[in-house]
């Protein structure tokens, strides 16, 4: 197992990064938070390939996948990380700006384990990435983690 | 129509005629008259003999027994000599002779005494005087009485002989004196035929009939009217035999006495025959020749002809009135085919017109003079193929097409729908064929048209559905990227004035703190916008699927959620039940939800705020209703109701988009429905909407 619990965030727009990692900043998540700016550079990370191949430690507690990613879009990446053996487990939620229904009905097809709307609220927006955060690190049991 | 030329010919082979019918009947039932005729003549001429024979019986028999009685009253006689005592004594003879004498003056016939030896000699005869020498009895040849009484001991009738002396006919009767059972002498008396010959001339007897007596050898005796003499053979002979000589009477009643009365009875018989026959026949004849006047009068329809004979008569009327019918049937038939608005010929089985309709004749342009004529003989160059189709309904098939395309001499096309049918004759064989055809160029011309403009239609509709298809297509990826794009630079506006609020506060002026408070709200309201417009694209996007939506159940729900959302108000909602309406359930719940939160927005200021949702009927349409006392608006303006963005009231009066009805028009839109507002400021709203089923 890992020394230390970690999130994968894949976010292509860094105003949302820099707003996401400030709020996990301030509950003092921000040094476990890893970014990705799109789709096949989280592939690559995952899978240890192209400029991650010498990556060292495991899967990451959590991956934050915004839906709408340049080059392999947020669908892709989670239905090829859930075909994928090694990441098939991992929890993933999906984050978006949009409500669009098609968006929330492919992410949860394609095995999401959240979906959730980036809010245009700051404050709400704020609430909603540290209970993300809180959530999945301290909270949430993953498959194969000490009970 | 079948119509044979009728011939006035005599009916040929056909059976003999009706007259030589008749009078073969008539001689028929003549026949048997003749045949009955001929049986009663034989059976009356076969009853008169019989007569004859019974009455030649009888006569016979009278004679006969006449002759018995004559022979018995002289043996009689003979036999008182023969018992006479005066025989025994000799010296008596004198006395004998005298009472002999007696005898022959009571039967005026001698009477000789005799002895029995041989030859037997006379002891007297009354013919000559007494005492006087007397010759031997002479004893004729055959059945000689004297001889035969003296052997037999009884009375004796002999057969003829000739007297020797009267060189006459004569019989002799001889009678013998028994004594002591043997005969000593015998009586003897001759008789002659002459006597015999009077007592049958005396005998009445039927014309032309003949008697006859003969001896025990058949010489004759008497007779009369000898039927050798007549030379007609003899067709009835009675015979009867005397039962005191060995005589007999024949009677015979020649053929030649039947003659006259025969020839008579034939005569008559025959006359009566002829007669009968000849009225028969001339009856016949007449009734015959009246029958077949009539029956001929029938058959040829001669005017006028009456013969008064009921049942032909009633045949005649039957046959008029059939004929009558027939005429008028087939009046109607030519009207009917010559009128009908359609190309129609009546062929016979040589293709010859019969019945054409007018049509038939302006559509292949022709005279009206073409019954008659054969089909081919005015169209010679008909195509073989037709020729072909016309002797395929000829042999029974009932042909036909649709439309059948073919070019006309001058180039033209033409179309022609037809029909090629068999009739039958009365006796089942096909009479020939019906020709049905219509030209229907003009019809398939403007089918072939409509085809062409519906093709167009449909590649236009095609085209049409693509380019929507497409522009949907846009329009939705112009919804996502509006949904993901713009929020998130909305995000970013908010979310650093915050951060800078939060972070810098002590560095920024109040001004400038209420400045950064202003972008974020800038910002809230742009991301309300774009909400908005996703509402409104979504409304027109996806499917539509129509099915029942219990409009009331829905109301009901939407007040409650509305209450919740707002616990202060008090709103008395009155909610019809049992509304439906058959539209896609989802857009139908963005309908209800818009108008309902809009009348619970704009009825804020009334006391009591009222909102109502019942059922309209206007022009044949259940509309349904949801009507507020609020706010109202203005009609002057209510054109600018449905659309997106545009507003009836401020912000600071009743906060809005202006996209909620603008939703609501397109999806009534969409679902081919209709929308209605009415309002009046400070009166309140009414929205009512209809959907098609």
């Amino acid at each position: 197992m890992e020394d230390h619990k970690t999130i994968l965030l894949v976010e292509d727009n860094p105003q949302d990064e820099k707003l996401i990692l400030r709020t996990l900043r301030r509950i003092n998540l921000a040094n476990e938070v890893f970014v990705v700016r799109d789709g096949q550079q989280a592939l690559d990370y995952l899978f240890r390939e192209g400029d991650f191949s010498m990556r060292q430690g495991g899967n990451p507690t959590v991956v934050m996948l915004d839906v709408n990613l340049p080059r392999v879009s947020g669908i892709e990446v989670l239905e090829r990380l859930r075909q994928d053996e090694r990441t098939h487990l991992l929890p993933i939620v999906m984050l978006t700006s949009s409500d669009e229904e098609q968006d929330r009905m492919r992410s949860y097809a394609g095995g999401a384990n959240s979906f959730v709307r980036k809010p245009l609220d700051f404050a709400q927006f704020a609430e909603t990435v540290a209970q993300l955060g809180v959530y999945w690190l301290a909270v949430n049991q993953a498959p194969g983690s000490p009970a | 129509m079948p119509m044979t030329p009728r011939k006035t010919k005599a009916p040929a082979q056909k059976g003999i005629q009706l007259a030589s019918f008749l009078r073969r009947l008539i001689w028929l039932s003549v026949l048997p008259l003749i045949v009955l005729s001929l049986w009663l003549a034989t059976d009356a001429l076969h009853s008169r003999q019989a007569q004859d024979r019974r009455q030649a019986g009888i006569i016979a028999g009278n004679f006969a027994t006449d002759l018995d009685q004559y022979l018995a009253a002289r043996i009689g006689a003979l036999q008182m000599l023969a018992n006479s005592p005066l025989i025994d004594d000799q010296t008596r003879w004198g006395e004998l002779y005298r009472e002999a004498q007696s005898f022959n003056g009571f039967f005026g016939s001698h009477v000789i005494l005799a002895g029995t030896g041989q030859p037997m000699r006379m002891l007297f005869n009354t013919r000559r005087p007494f005492g006087r020498e007397l010759p031997p009895l002479p004893v004729p040849r055959g059945r000689a009485a004297a001889p035969l009484a003296a052997a037999t001991g009884k009375a004796v009738v002999g057969d003829l002989f000739t007297g020797p002396v009267s060189n006459t006919q004569l019989c002799s009767i001889a009678v013998p004196v028994v004594r002591e059972g043997k005969a000593r002498y015998v009586l003897l008396t001759i008789l002659e035929a002459s006597r015999l010959q009077q007592r049958i001339d005396q005998r009445l007897l039927p014309a032309g009939w003949a008697i006859t007596l003969r001896d025990g050898q058949g010489h004759v005796i008497a007779q009369r009217n000898s039927p050798q003499h007549q030379e007609v053979r003899s067709v009835d002979r009675v015979e009867v035999v005397s039962t005191v000589a060995p005589w007999k009477v024949l009677i015979e009643i020649p053929a030649a006495t039947y003659q006259p009365s025969l020839l008579k009875l034939a005569v008559m018989l025959a006359l009566g025959l002829v007669a009968s026959t000849l009225v028969g026949v001339l009856c016949g004849s007449l009734a015959a020749r009246r029958v077949a006047r009539g029956v001929r009068s029938l058959v040829h329809r001669e005017p006028g002809t009456t013969c008064g004979i009921v049942e032909i008569e009633e045949a005649r009327e039957l046959l008029e009135h059939t004929a009558a019918a027939r005429r008028e049937s087939e009046e109607r038939q030519e009207l009917f085919i010559r009128h009908a608005p359609a190309a129609l010929a009546m062929f016979d089985a040589q293709m010859r017109y019969l019945h054409v309709s007018q049509r038939w004749l302006s559509d292949y342009g022709l005279d009206c003079d073409v019954v008659g004529k054969s089909h081919y003989d005015i169209f010679p160059e008909i195509p073989e193929h037709w020729r072909e189709l016309h002797r395929r309904g000829l042999n029974g098939e009932v042909l036909g097409s649709e439309g059948d395309r073919f070019v006309r001499a001058d180039g033209t096309v033409h179309w022609i729908r037809w029909e090629i049918r068999p009739w039958r004759k009365a006796d089942g064989d096909i009479g020939g064929i019906v020709i049905f055809s219509e030209d229907i160029t003009g019809l398939k011309q403007a089918q072939e048209e409509i085809q062409a403009l519906n093709d167009d239609l449909e590649i236009r509709v095609e085209q049409r559905t693509a380019e929507l298809k497409a522009a949907n297509q846009e329009l939705d990826a112009f919804a996502y990227a509006v949904s993901h794009d713009l929020r998130a630079p909305l995000r970013a506006m908010i979310g650093f004035s915050q951060a800078l609020r939060e972070d810098c506060a002590e560095q920024l002026s109040d001004e400038g703190l209420d400045y950064l408070l202003e972008i974020s709200t800038a910002g809230y309201r742009m991301g309300e916008l774009v909400d908005g417009l996703l509402v409104l694209s979504r409304s027109l996007r996806g499917t539509l699927e129509r099915r029942p939506v219990d409009v009331s159940g829905l109301a009901e729900r939407l007040a409650t959620e509305l209450e919740r959302g707002e616990p202060g108000r008090r709103v008395q909602w009155q909610v019809e039940g049992g509304l439906e309406v058959s539209g896609d359930e989802r857009m139908i719940e963005v309908v209800l939800t818009n108008l309902l939160s809009n009348a619970w927005k704009y009825s804020a200021g009334a006391e009591p705020a009222r909102i109502t949702v019942r059922s309209d009927k206007r022009d044949d349409r259940t509309f349904i209703c949801v009507e507020d006392n609020g706010a109202g608006f203005d009609m002057r303006h209510a054109s600018r109701l449905f659309q997106p963005f545009q507003r009836l009231h401020r912000q600071d009066e009743f906060p809005g988009l202006g996209i909620g009805l603008a939703t609501v028009q397109r999806i009534i839109n969409r679902h081919g429905g209709a929308l209605e507002a009415e309002g009046e400021p400070g009166k309140g709203a009414s929205f009512r909407f209809w959907l098609p089923n």
